[in-house]
């Protein structure tokens, strides 16, 4: 197991409520000066393995979000992905999404 | 990323519906879908950051702070502008600005199923400067009174965000807003008033008795002067329903509203209306464009004339976010 610093942002085009940002079932306190974008500037996670990724958040559904994590050791993006609330739709209003990903 | 609404400012065309189409203009840190005088129950922030509204020939500056392990945040924004068109703060030495200082407190329930509330606070100070036009005197130079007015108003808002479905029970559910705000604070009468364009002539006589006249100013101010009241306490209730038909996929809202005012030494006013909007893409909560239609004073207690058709407000709304 090794520890890795990461720095997180949920950047949403609209507003988003209630990020909730799991890393290794670590949840992540992110901050925000408009609502729309949200970031962690570095976290520091144990991970073994593969990092287990979970992003959950709520906007008025058809807001759209792109939710990336940088590894900060090694300047390496791990994670870019790009969704909208409510594309499930038996969740509207909603994202929650799930990501096995590559630690490094 | 910020967002502020235009609607464009004071035109007005003859419509086969005999309603006033007027374009005025508003910016919208805190608000979304806005009523015809930019007003709402509904809070949406659009970020921090300076904007210049071009319409509007205002400044608005805004901050907003919230933490994702916290369920409260709090903002403060602030608008600037000029009477005249031009951003003069400082005019012949003196201070002259117009314009609102506001924060924000806001709560917000822990999400449930695509639903979550907002409780709200928000008290602001606002600087207004107005023209009053005196009847009394026939001196032209002093007709023209200037009064300017520090108001004061708190308002406490509850948003609940949730969805429905509608037409039928398969159908995809189509995301709501409800709002309901009640407002406290100083106002003046102008409202009351009778808003006049003050037009001054010069007039040009020839040898042979030819007459002509040239408009040498134009100006608008409330009549009459001996009428003005300020500091009047009133209270305001909002009430906002916006829906956003999913059959659009998030591109339009449709809202439903009312405005009731109630202040020392006036009549109650209700002024409901209609407003549809379309939306950003990504971001159903930033307008584009829309209309709204509004009836100012429903029940005409202020016993304005000529009917109705009057009292009917239609303003274009044009939205810019970035």
């Amino acid at each position: 197991m090794k520890t890795i610093n990461y720095r997180v942002v949920l950047d949403g085009v609209g507003v988003l409520h209630s990020p909730k940002i799991h890393l290794e079932n670590i949840q992540i306190n992110l901050v925000s000066n408009n609502l729309k974008r949200w970031e962690c500037e570095e976290v520091a996670i144990p991970v073994d393995g593969e990092l287990n990724v979970r992003l959950g958040c709520f906007a008025i559904s058809g807001t759209k979000w792109t939710f990336r994590i940088t590894n900060k050791d090694q300047g390496t993006k791990v994670l870019d992905e790009s969704g909208q609330t409510g594309s499930n739709v038996n969740k509207p209003n909603e994202s929650d999404e799930n990501f096995s990903i590559d630690p490094e | 990323m910020k967002t502020f609404l235009l609607i464009l400012n004071k035109t007005s065309l003859p419509i086969c519906l005999m309603a006033i189409l007027r374009i005025n203009s508003a910016y919208s840190q805190a608000s979304f879908v806005q009523d015809a005088r930019g007003e709402s129950s509904v809070m949406s922030p659009g970020g921090s950051g300076i904007v210049f509204n071009t319409s509007d020939a205002a400044i608005s500056i805004s901050f907003l702070k919230a933490k994702s392990s916290s369920p409260f945040y709090w903002g403060i924004d602030a608008k600037f502008k000029a009477e005249e068109g031009i951003s003069l703060v400082v005019k012949n030495g003196n201070i002259n600005p117009t314009g609102k200082v506001g924060g924000v407190f806001v709560w917000e329930s822990k999400p449930n199923k695509g639903k979550w509330n907002n409780f709200y606070l928000s008290p602001a100070v606002s600087f207004s400067s107005s023209k009053l036009f005196d009847d009394q005197t026939n001196l032209f130079a002093d007709q023209i009174a200037k009064k300017q007015f520090t108001a004061v108003s708190l308002k406490a808002a509850f948003n609940r965000t949730s969805h429905r479905k509608l037409f039928c029970s398969e159908c995809e559910s189509s995301p709501t807003i409800l709002g309901i705000s009640g407002t406290i604070g100083t106002t003046t009468n102008l409202g009351n008033l009778t808003k006049l364009d003050v037009i001054t002539y010069t007039i040009l006589k020839d040898e042979s008795g030819q007459e002509r006249k040239l408009e040498t100013g134009q100006t608008s101010a409330f009549s009459p002067l001996s009428k003005y009241q300020d500091n009047l306490g009133y209270a305001q209730i909002n009430v906002d329903w916006i829906i956003f038909p999913m059959v659009f996929q998030s591109r339009a809202a449709i809202a439903i509203f009312s405005r009731s005012k109630f202040a020392n030494k006036m009549l109650p006013t209700h002024s409901p209306g209609a407003g549809i909007f379309l939306t950003k893409e990504g971001s159903p909560t930033d307008i584009v464009g829309g209309i709204v239609t509004q009836i100012t004073d429903v029940f005409n207690v202020n016993d304005q004339p000529n009917g109705p058709k009057n009292r009917i407000v239609l303003s274009l709304v044009a939205g810019y976010s970035f």
